[in-house]
């Protein structure tokens, strides 16, 4: 019966195989996604960031940067680099600069700070801190971390005690549960989506086949010569089972293979596979 | 749908009726499957969602219903499957048909017959077909019976009622009234049906071949369904093969298969573990004169020298007919116009000879000379006009 027809086998398990395996990774990344967890507590944080900073101001009038990194920071939590991109100001060369060493310096170490001091420029005539910094945005701790920074470099330096200490804590927002749901749905809809057309294609593949052999008699035929309507069905049944070996095994494979917190999603494509056949007959 | 579903159920949440809607809309699995999926994502992505996944809410009834509906689905298959064939209607007709004697000879003969008398009793067979409320009549109180060792011909043309025929005795269709027993079993009784197809033998008008297949794995698929012991079955298909002269594409796919060779196999699936019944709708369409008169001898021989066996056929061949049946019905707008054997219908309509004769290509006057001496009258002139119908 397998043999009955070979063609419509790329629309009955290829296919839906590529389907179904793209389904799971989008139910993986829906729920690797989500289960990140943003801690607002501080000392969860990994502490060990590394800031950079540029000599060059054009505009220092009394101190330039390096003097207010170099007495400010905490050197047990921030490690300050000197790093001069480019002596000419070219900006945009340094947006590249710092953003090549950005990805570079994260691949190693994820905790890798992304703050680069341009310019500090402290004007003691009209008592102010002018400060040009980049901030790499993409990492979630660096802006908690450069105005924790940059709050106490500044007080420090105002006031003149190397010891007085702001504590601030910050953290990113917690997503909320509609967000959430919004997102989860979308990526929901994506697995749904994906998982729909793979069976659609197995279920209508194999009615094709069903209205095909009605169609060119071949089922007549077999129940006419004599063959019993149970085995007709029984042995269609079957093979059709088998087709969706490829695709239910790559599902569940892909499940346990990404270690989702909700392993069941088998057992429903497994009663699925055995209800919607007779159903399509 | 279950998308559809999804979306309502974000705008509107904890609708009521969405809720019931689910439930009813659980009895397609791939509504209960995409549903369940979306419960699964939800819930592993979200984990203030409250409630057990595996609750009938959520999981749990998508579950339970593709349990559910598995064995439902069976049985609704199993419904449409077995009581298709076993209506039938006890009304009787009221229309008075004008009918050749011999086809009254044939129905009083069958009013005074049982059913085990013939191998196939056909009586006062009607079919009446509604489309969109246009009644269509394609069989009309149609009767006849068939005996081991005839071959009976049902000829006629296109929309005669010769398929529709056909379609009842193979159980394929119910008729509107009428009676058809096949070795002594109503084909109208289900039961009784599956024991009768025990005994036919059937070649579809169009190939119905598997085209992945080769001839031999035909036979041999066939040959099993039609119980041939598995010890012999080899030895069945190889004289088969033999027989209908398709040894040398044994291995051939079906696929590969001329039309004249496809229509030759469907003949050997029809009569491979020698049934006693045979039916063959226009088994000679799309073969060449050779191969046709191959398949005649071949259909003739099981006919005739065994006894054993009655074939029914469908042509619109005159001659296919007159070479192979014993006897036959000319069928116009679904009765019979004429009734009887190919002689006794030759003898009874026939005003004219034909002579059909071979030879080198002669000269015009030759021919004439030909056609004058054959005394079958002198209406017969040869010109160079007709000289290639004359030859």
């Amino acid at each position: 019966m397998l043999m009955r027809q070979c063609r419509p086998l790329i629309f009955e398990v290829f296919y839906p195989s590529l389907l179904i395996i793209l389904g799971a990774l989008i139910m993986s990344l829906s729920l690797r996604a989500n289960n990140i967890t943003t801690d607002i507590k501080l000392s969860d944080f990994p502490v060990h960031q590394e800031f950079s900073y540029a000599e060059y101001s054009e505009k220092v009038s009394t101190e330039n940067s390096e003097q207010v990194v170099n007495g400010f920071f905490n050197n047990d939590v921030f490690t300050p680099i000197h790093r001069e991109f480019d002596q000419n100001g070219n900006l945009r060369y340094q947006f590249q600069k710092f953003d090549e060493l950005l990805f570079a310096n994260a691949k190693v170490d994820q905790t890798y700070g992304s703050a680069y001091f341009r310019e500090i420029d402290i004007k003691n005539t009209t008592n102010t801190y002018d400060v040009l910094t980049f901030l790499d945005i993409s990492s979630h701790t660096s802006l908690s971390y450069f105005t924790d920074f940059m709050c106490n470099a500044l007080l420090r330096h105002s006031t003149g005690d190397p010891e007085l200490t702001l504590n601030l804590s910050y953290g990113s927002y917690p997503r909320s549960k509609v967000i959430d749901q919004w997102l989860t749905t979308t990526m929901a809809i994506m697995t749904v989506i994906s998982f729909s057309l793979a069976v659609g294609s197995i279920t209508s593949a194999i009615a094709a086949n069903i209205v095909i052999e009605r169609n060119e008699t071949v089922k007549h035929q077999q129940i006419i010569s004599g063959g019993s309507l149970f085995s007709y069905w029984t042995s269609i049944y079957f093979v059709d089972i088998l087709k969706f070996i490829l695709p239910a095994s790559s599902f569940i494979i892909i499940t346990y293979a990404m270690d989702f917190e909700v392993k069941y999603g088998w057992l429903l494509l497994i009663l699925q596979v055995i209800a919607i056949l007779p159903f399509t007959y | 749908m279950s998308l559809i579903m999804f979306a309502f159920q974000m705008l509107q949440n904890n609708s009521r009726y969405i809720e019931i809607l689910k439930w009813v809309l659980r009895f397609q699995p791939g509504f209960a499957f995409c549903n369940g999926i979306v419960q699964l994502i939800m819930y592993g992505s979200i984990p203030l969602l409250e409630g057990d996944i595996y609750s009938l809410e959520m999981v749990g009834g998508d579950i339970l219903f593709l349990i559910l509906v598995t064995p439902l689905y069976c049985f609704i298959l199993y419904i449409i499957e077995s009581n298709k064939c076993s209506w039938s209607s006890p009304n009787h007709s009221n229309e008075e048909l004008d009918l050749d004697e011999d086809v009254l000879d044939e129905e009083r003969r069958l009013d005074h017959s049982i059913s085990s008398d013939y191998q196939v009793r056909v009586k006062n067979l009607h079919k009446v077909y509604n489309d969109r409320g246009i009644k269509k009549v394609a069989v009309k109180e149609l009767s006849f019976g068939v005996q081991y060792g005839e071959c009976f011909s049902l000829l006629g043309v296109n929309g005669a009622g010769k398929t529709t025929t056909f379609k009842i005795l193979t159980g394929e269709i119910a008729p509107t009234r009428g009676k058809v027993h096949i070795n002594g079993l109503n084909v109208l009784d289900s039961n009784d049906l599956a024991r009768a197809r025990k005994f036919i033998g059937y070649c579809p008008q169009f190939d119905a071949l598997f085209n992945g297949l080769t001839v031999r794995e035909h036979l041999e698929f066939y040959a099993r369904i039609k119980g041939v012991v598995p010890h012999m079955r080899k030895d069945v298909v190889r004289r088969k093969l033999r027989q209908i002269d398709l040894l040398e594409y044994e291995h051939s796919k079906a696929y590969h298969l001329s039309g004249g060779n496809k229509r030759k196999l469907s003949v050997a699936m029809a009569m491979i573990g020698n049934p006693p019944i045979i039916f063959l709708d226009e088994p000679s369409t799309g073969m060449d004169p050779k191969a046709k008169r191959f398949m005649w001898s071949v259909i003739s021989n099981i006919t005739t020298l065994k006894k054993k066996c009655a074939v029914i056929l469908t042509t619109h061949s005159m001659e296919e007919a007159d070479a192979l049946s014993t006897k036959l019905g000319i069928m116009v707008n679904g009765n019979f116009k004429c009734f009887g054997t190919v002689q006794h219908l030759k003898s009874k309509f026939g005003n004219f000879y034909e002579i059909e004769f071979k030879t080198s290509l002669p000269s015009e006057s030759e021919a004439q000379e030909v056609v004058n001496h054959t005394n079958f009258g002198n209406d017969s002139i040869v010109t160079e006009y007709n000289l290639d119908q004359v030859l």
